[in-house]
Order: C-alpha cells, then sequence, then structure tokens
C-alpha cells in the first residue's frame, strides 16, 4: 500500500472512531443531542440499547466500506474510492446519529423523561463573573498575518510562476500559477479562522436552565478558546513561512518549509487534540449536573443543529463533541457557512 | 442573585427583568456598585432577543435602579433612596395591582387612572416643596 493510501486509511479511521464515540462526546445528560435531568440515564436499559444499536452499525459501516477501499486500492483506484468512502462514512453515521436521536426522543417520552425537566422556567445567576478570553489575548492573533501580508506584498514581484499549493510525503503534489489569490490563501485561511475564534468567545452553553445545568462551562469556554488560539497561532505560523518562502525561495524553500511543516503541524494539532480532550472530559465529561435543566429539544434539529430566532447568539457550544455550531435561525449564520464553502471550493479551483 | 425567568408567564419577559432586580435591591440581595450581565450576554443567556433586555435595563436605568455605561458596564445603584423606592414597589405591589383590577372592572380608563396619578404626584410633590 502506498504512502498516500496509508495516509487516507489513517484519515478515515480517524473519522470513524470519532463518528463511534459520539455518545460520549458530550454532557452526561445529554445522548444523541437529546438532553436529560441528570446522568441516569445511562442507566436506562432503554439508553443503553440504542447505544449499543449505534456504535454496532457505525463499526459495522466503517468495516464494510474499509473492505471495499481495500479492494479498491487492488485494483488501482485507492485514493478516488477512498474520497468516495469517505463522503459514505460521514453520509451513513449522519443518518445513524438521526436515527439514534429519534429513538431517544421516543424513549424520552416513553420513560416520561421531560417531566423531570423545566420547559418554561430558567434561572440566571446575575452575580456570576462571565469568564471570556479578553480583546488583548485576541490581538495576540494579529502581527502574524500583518507580517505574512507585508512579505506577500512586498516579494510578489520576486515570486516564481509557479508556485506549490499542497504537499504530500514525496514533495509538492498540487502548483498553482502565481495569482493573488493563490499568494494571499494561507493568510486568508487564518484570517478567517482568527474572525471565527473571536466570534465564538461569548458563545452560551448548549444546555441551559440554571448556573448547575452547565457547571464550570464559563471557565471550560475560556479553556477552549485559549487551546483553539494555539491553533490559530499555529496556522498563522505557517501562513509567514509559506509567504517568506514564496517570496524567498533561495533563503528557505517551499518545500522546505512544507517537509519541516507536515510532521510540525502534525505534531502540533495532535498536541493541542489531546489538551482540547483533557480540557472537554475534565471540564464537561465529568461535571455532575445540578439543579434545573430546560428541555429546549425541539431547538436542536436532529439534536446537531441549532435553530432559535429568539436567541440573539450566532454562535453556541456543540451539543455533541468539542467546539461551537452556528444559530441556523440567524442569516448570518448561512452567510458564515456559505463563505467558508465558497472558501473551500475557490480555493479547489485554484488548485 | 438568582433571576427567575417564567416563559409561561403572562407577565412579559422585560417586567420579569425589571421586577426581579427590583426586588433584588430591596432585599438587598443587589449591592450597589455590583455589576450586571451585559444586554448580548443576559439575552444569550436566557435565549431572547435583544430587544427584550433592553428594554428592561432602559425601564430600570430611567427609573434610577441601574447605571449604564460604556466604559464600565451596567452597574446596580442600590444607595438608600434606591433601596427605599425598591422596597415601596415591593410593598405596595400587591396593593396597587388590587386598585388596578379594581378599576379595570369599574370600566376606569386606563389614561384617567394615569392622569390621577400624575395630578397627585403634582400636587403633593408641590406640597412638599
Amino acid at each position: 500500500m502506498s504512502t498516500q493510501n496509508i495516509q487516507l486509511v489513517a484519515t478515515f479511521l480517524v473519522v470513524a472512531i470519532l463518528f463511534a464515540i459520539q455518545p460520549w462526546m458530550a454532557r452526561k445528560n445529554i445522548l444523541f443531542g437529546s438532553v436529560f435531568a441528570d446522568e441516569h440515564i445511562w442507566n436506562e436499559k432503554g439508553a443503553r440499547r440504542i447505544i449499543r444499536r449505534y456504535t454496532l452499525s457505525v463499526s459495522v459501516l466503517s468495516v464494510v466500506l474499509l473492505s471495499a477501499f481495500v479492494f479498491a486500492a487492488c485494483t488501482g483506484r485507492g485514493a478516488d474510492a477512498l474520497t468516495w468512502m469517505m463522503v459514505a462514512l460521514v453520509l451513513g453515521d449522519t443518518v445513524l446519529f438521526i436515527a439514534a436521536n429519534r429513538q431517544t426522543r421516543m424513549l424520552k417520552r416513553k420513560i416520561k423523561a421531560n417531566q423531570q425537566l423545566s420547559d418554561k422556567k430558567i434561572i440566571i445567576d446575575t452575580a456570576q463573573p462571565e469568564s471570556i478570553i479578553s480583546p488583548a489575548w485576541l490581538f495576540t492573533l494579529a502581527p502574524l498575518p500583518l507580517a505574512a501580508l507585508a512579505v506577500a506584498g512586498l516579494g510578489y514581484q520576486a515570486m516564481p510562476e509557479r508556485l506549490p499549493v499542497h504537499f504530500g510525503f514525496d514533495g509538492p503534489d498540487a502548483w498553482a500559477v502565481k495569482s493573488a489569490a493563490v499568494v494571499l490563501q494561507p493568510i486568508i485561511v487564518s484570517l478567517v479562522l482568527t474572525l471565527l475564534l473571536a466570534a465564538c468567545r461569548r458563545a452560551p452553553a448548549a444546555v441551559k436552565g440554571s448556573p448547575g445545568a452547565a457547571p464550570g462551562y464559563s471557565a471550560y469556554r475560556k479553556q477552549l478558546n485559549i487551546a483553539l488560539m494555539g491553533f490559530a497561532l499555529a496556522s498563522e505560523g505557517f501562513a509567514l513561512l509559506f509567504e517568506i518562502s514564496y517570496a524567498a525561495p533561495a533563503f528557505i524553500s517551499p518545500i522546505v518549509v512544507a517537509r519541516i511543516g507536515g510532521p510540525a503541524s502534525l505534531m502540533i494539532s495532535l498536541f493541542l487534540t489531546v489538551i482540547l480532550f483533557f480540557i472537554f472530559f475534565r471540564r464537561v465529561r465529568s461535571r455532575r449536573v445540578e439543579g434545573r435543566v430546560l428541555d429546549d429539544d425541539a431547538r436542536w434539529i436532529f439534536g446537531l443543529f441549532y435553530f432559535n430566532r429568539s436567541d440573539p447568539s450566532l454562535f453556541i457550544e456543540k451539543r455533541i463533541g468539542i467546539g461551537y455550531t452556528v444559530n441556523m435561525a440567524h442569516p448570518a449564520a448561512w452567510f458564515i457557512l456559505l463563505v467558508i464553502i465558497a472558501l473551500v471550493i475557490l480555493f479547489n479551483v485554484l488548485h | 442573585m438568582q433571576l427567575i425567568i417564567d416563559f409561561g408567564s403572562e407577565r412579559p419577559i422585560y417586567q420579569q427583568i425589571r421586577d426581579a432586580i427590583v426586588t433584588g435591591i430591596a432585599t438587598g440581595e443587589l449591592k450597589n456598585d455590583e455589576v450586571l450581565p451585559s444586554v448580548r450576554a443576559l439575552a444569550g443567556e436566557i435565549g431572547i432577543n435583544l430587544h427584550t433586555v433592553n428594554k428592561a435595563y432602559r425601564l430600570l436605568q430611567s427609573e434610577g435602579f441601574i447605571e449604564i455605561q460604556r466604559s464600565r458596564g451596567t452597574r446596580v445603584k442600590a444607595g438608600e433612596a434606591a433601596k427605599d423606592a425598591a422596597s415601596f414597589l415591593e410593598t405596595t405591589g400587591e396593593a396597587l395591582q388590587m386598585l388596578v383590577s379594581e378599576a379595570i372592572t369599574r370600566h376606569v380608563d386606563r389614561a384617567a387612572l394615569h392622569r390621577m396619578i400624575d395630578n397627585l404626584y403634582e400636587k403633593l410633590e408641590g406640597e412638599s416643596s
């Protein structure tokens, strides 16, 4: 099997595992995006059955798709096949999650779990300090993109006509004709990351009702955002290095940057991912829910997508997984999604 | 202070926020100069429109119970005068409600009652000054 295929299989396995562990990637009173009064839902026989069925289905689907890939790789169509397997995996697992969400909601009605929840009242502690990363912290994200922009502007004339834009294990595997869009791509990506991070710093918790419904959320959000700032800084650092390598390949070539940057970014990403998981399990998963919990399942379509017209928040904590999601009821949320999709398509076309 | 919002109540949410803060000042739960959540933070926490919280805060500001400053945020003004006023509103709320409900049953026009109160204020404030 080629190194590229190994890389693709590793990515496939990571995605498959992330889908398989979805039930454990939420607060203990959340099951497949449905909210309960406390963690006792995990002792419910019906709930255990839904979890078992979901993890088994996800595992079977992953094995079937991976076998199909191995077969395709043997016939020499590995890379193309895996792209389709990945799409099938994401779509298939999402459908399985939605099915599990429906079953959980049915179980919730059956065991009358909603009677323990509040659907009308919410308690806010006005004295609870709002812990957010200060704008001063966010300013530390400004110098690197500005420096990258300056290098790109001053060095544009000196850049070669063809620039490497994607790198595999054996060096560059995609080139693009020099243009402003190609040169600015790394800076745009890091700027989008920074803007998204700035917009997420006040995102409310995915569970509401009382201060004990999402205990310690404010501190968790701050730590999560600091870790995400690490990702943004690393991405900015590489953007700057690439601009320098484009403008002065004799000083440091893009191939060298990619050769150092590839393993380095992998190490940094792994390190930050471990930190993210650690923060999540310490601050979210292991915390005991106390007090009134609001039953707002109706606001979470399929337990995945938040839709609340009266909520002014554009971003909100994800109900499943680490990070944030958008409030789909806001036109701005659709605009953000469209901009991200447009950027992905634009950069793919450029390649 | 714990602010309880009841989505099922007939009282508008802005009124619930305003009343809770007045009660907090009257009972001493909210201290002078205590910081209140920003309009955006509170609206996000409860999951309601910004205008609703803004309306409650503007009302509290006009009644002298809070101070809104861009640089210092929203702070409670629970001096002796504010405490007195808050406690008066607290204790007389029920009596006032009875008075108004009687006025409604006797088909007394809302504007007429407003005018009556205005006239009394003018008369009594005039006498005391």
